[in-house]
């Protein structure tokens, strides 16, 4: 396989995970994508010299992207303090190793919708991930109001089976 | 990535679909029981608001054109992504250069008002429509002559070549009262204001909420504006073989024909480059920056960075862009810009939480509530002029 292509495989499996990482210690959308997309860039370049290993690779993609930010934090903490009215306030701190469990969870709950049966998710994306009300939805694919909501009821059962009964009062709220 | 880490998100993951052993559940009640920070993971996961909001960012990257991105680059054997995205911004972006205030004392010889009575000026007045809503801010300034005299601007203007503004091809300030090459006007925009202006050679400035400068009223060999305090943006156009100054408190930014932010203030200032060329001086001191950085003075010298865009040209493109700031800096530019009063409560600024986001600034006041207890959780209530945010 040619390098391109090992490398699209760990894209694929590594690109959303690394931006979230990278968007919940940089707050930016564009800075995260730019620094995760280097990182894929640098492991195409140095594809051979690296160990042919799932977890090398994404080990290496994660501190690819660890260093960029910590480059760049390092350089925004000098300009924070010289742009505040209070001089010691905004010192963030980078809590990588919080990130990255945070987007193991996200990428495990975000799989959950990925699980639901087709119809349910559909509405599911529509709805929490491209933000349509039920009304929009319900236009769009040209169903009534009454099967959104018992889509919606669907998914609820199907993850109250498969969840935590804790976790599940969560997305009681999410699903309403 | 620690095995630690990995074992960890595994049994969080476990713990949400109700799978965890109990040795598991062990291990992460003492993870849990660790630090503050590791009990918010788990917390923001079991908030359905916080959950929405990071499934929906989570779900927001594109991974189609990311690839095409990052394909083309190995095409073209680039190694670097950067220059790349940031080009989008040369088109929206200038230099800008941020300059931050130059004692006043020493730019007030010729001016009769005081310097109260001019600070009293820059305090602006908070904008209400019929319904009392408050309102961003509208074009406007103060120009004040070297006699003391003050005329009131609501349009943008243009600066001659003779030290005549005019708006609408008409004439309308002249300041013919001296001849001294240093005779300038002092232009006041005071908070809940904004104003842009195009000088002679085809410059143009724009000026942010709450700032002050000092332009030119005679053409001389070069262009230079002193930035007290405030933030303004130019688009400098090449004139002749002079160049075009900018002169703050802590530097001076000589300008090579360019697009640059400049933001100034008692302790610093800092200069983005978007296009062409600038040179930073300080006293024996100088330096050149390229496109897409930024500099800042600190330490005795200047300090480079990567530009962030987004952020410092917010202002001009009338966006509000929180990267990561705390309470108090986002507190600063909601004051600027609506001309209210933000107190913070004590707890809140104690907690040294910072936050993200942006949204546009030409809305009444209501909206930015809106968004920031969004965006902190926090409970913001306005009364009056005045904002206040404090802990739920």
């Amino acid at each position: 396989m040619s390098t391109a292509k090992s490398v699209k495989q760990e894209f694929d499996k590594h690109y959303q995970n690394l931006c979230f990482f990278a968007y919940t210690l940089l707050g930016d959308h564009i800075m995260a994508e730019d620094f995760v997309q280097e990182a894929f860039l640098t492991l195409f370049t140095k594809f051979d010299t690296i160990t042919p290993n799932e977890n090398v690779y994404k080990s290496f993609l994660y501190t690819s992207v660890k260093n960029s930010i910590l480059n760049w934090h390092r350089r925004a903490k000098v300009e924070s303090k010289y742009h505040e009215l209070t001089p010691f306030e905004d010192i963030v701190y980078l809590d990588f190793d919080n990130a990255m469990i945070k987007t193991e969870a996200i990428a495990e709950v975000n799989k959950l919708i990925s699980n639901l049966p087709s119809a349910c998710q559909q509405i599911f994306r529509l709805y929490y991930l491209d933000g349509l009300s039920s009304k929009e939805i319900a236009s769009k694919l040209n169903i009534s109001i009454n099967t959104i909501k018992t889509q919606k009821l669907r998914g609820l059962k199907y993850i109250q089976s498969k969840l935590n009964p804790e976790y599940f009062l969560v997305f009681l709220f999410l699903l309403k | 990535m620690n095995q630690e880490e990995t074992n960890l998100s595994k049994i969080l993951a476990k713990y949400l679909n109700n799978e965890c052993s109990d040795s598991e559940l062990k291990i992460l009640h003492s993870w849990l029981s660790e630090s503050k920070e590791n009990q918010k993971v788990l917390d923001d996961l079991m908030n359905s608001k916080t959950l929405e909001g990071d499934l929906i960012i989570y779900n927001s990257f594109n991974k189609q054109a990311a690839w095409e991105n990052i394909a083309s680059h190995i095409e073209k054997g680039k190694s670097n992504i950067f220059k790349i995205n940031y080009m989008r911004f040369l088109l929206a972006a200038s230099v800008v250069i941020v300059l931050f205030s130059v004692s006043f004392l020493y730019y007030f010889k010729y001016n009769t008002l005081s310097e109260p009575e001019l600070s009293s000026l820059a305090e602006g007045k908070v904008l209400r429509n019929v319904s009392g809503e408050i309102l961003p801010a509208t074009t406007g300034a103060i120009l004040v002559k070297s006699n003391g005299e003050q005329v009131t601007l609501d349009h943008s203007f243009v600066l001659n070549e003779d030290g005549s503004i005019a708006f609408d091809e008409e004439n309308i300030v002249e300041d013919k009262d001296y001849d001294d090459e240093e005779s300038f006007y002092e232009l006041i925009v005071p908070k809940a204001k904004i104003i842009q202006f195009a000088m002679f050679d085809g410059s143009k400035i724009w000026v942010n909420a709450n700032s002050r400068l000092q332009i030119p009223t005679k053409s001389n060999a070069d262009r230079k504006i002193k930035l007290l305090s405030g933030e303004i943006y130019l688009e400098v156009a090449k004139y002749k073989n002079s160049k075009f100054l900018v002169e703050t408190q802590n530097g001076l930014v000589e300008v090579l024909g360019t697009k640059f932010n400049v933001i100034s203030s008692a302790k610093s200032f800092k200069t983005t480059l978007v296009e062409g060329k600038v040179k930073l001086v300080k006293e024996q001191i100088e330096q050149i920056l390229e496109p897409n950085t930024s500099g800042l003075w600190r330490n005795n010298e200047f300090v480079v960075t990567r530009a962030n865009l987004n952020a410092d040209l917010a202002w001009k493109n009338n966006v509000f862009y929180f990267n990561n700031y705390s309470i108090n800096r986002i507190a600063n530019q909601i004051e600027d810009w609506y001309g209210v009063k933000v107190h913070v409560d004590a707890d809140v600024s104690k907690n040294k939480n910072t936050y993200s986001g942006e949204m546009r600034r030409d809305v009444p006041l209501k909206e930015v509530k809106k968004m920031l207890e969004f965006i902190s959780g926090l409970h913001v209530s306005i009364e009056g002029e005045n904002l206040n945010v404090e802990n739920k």
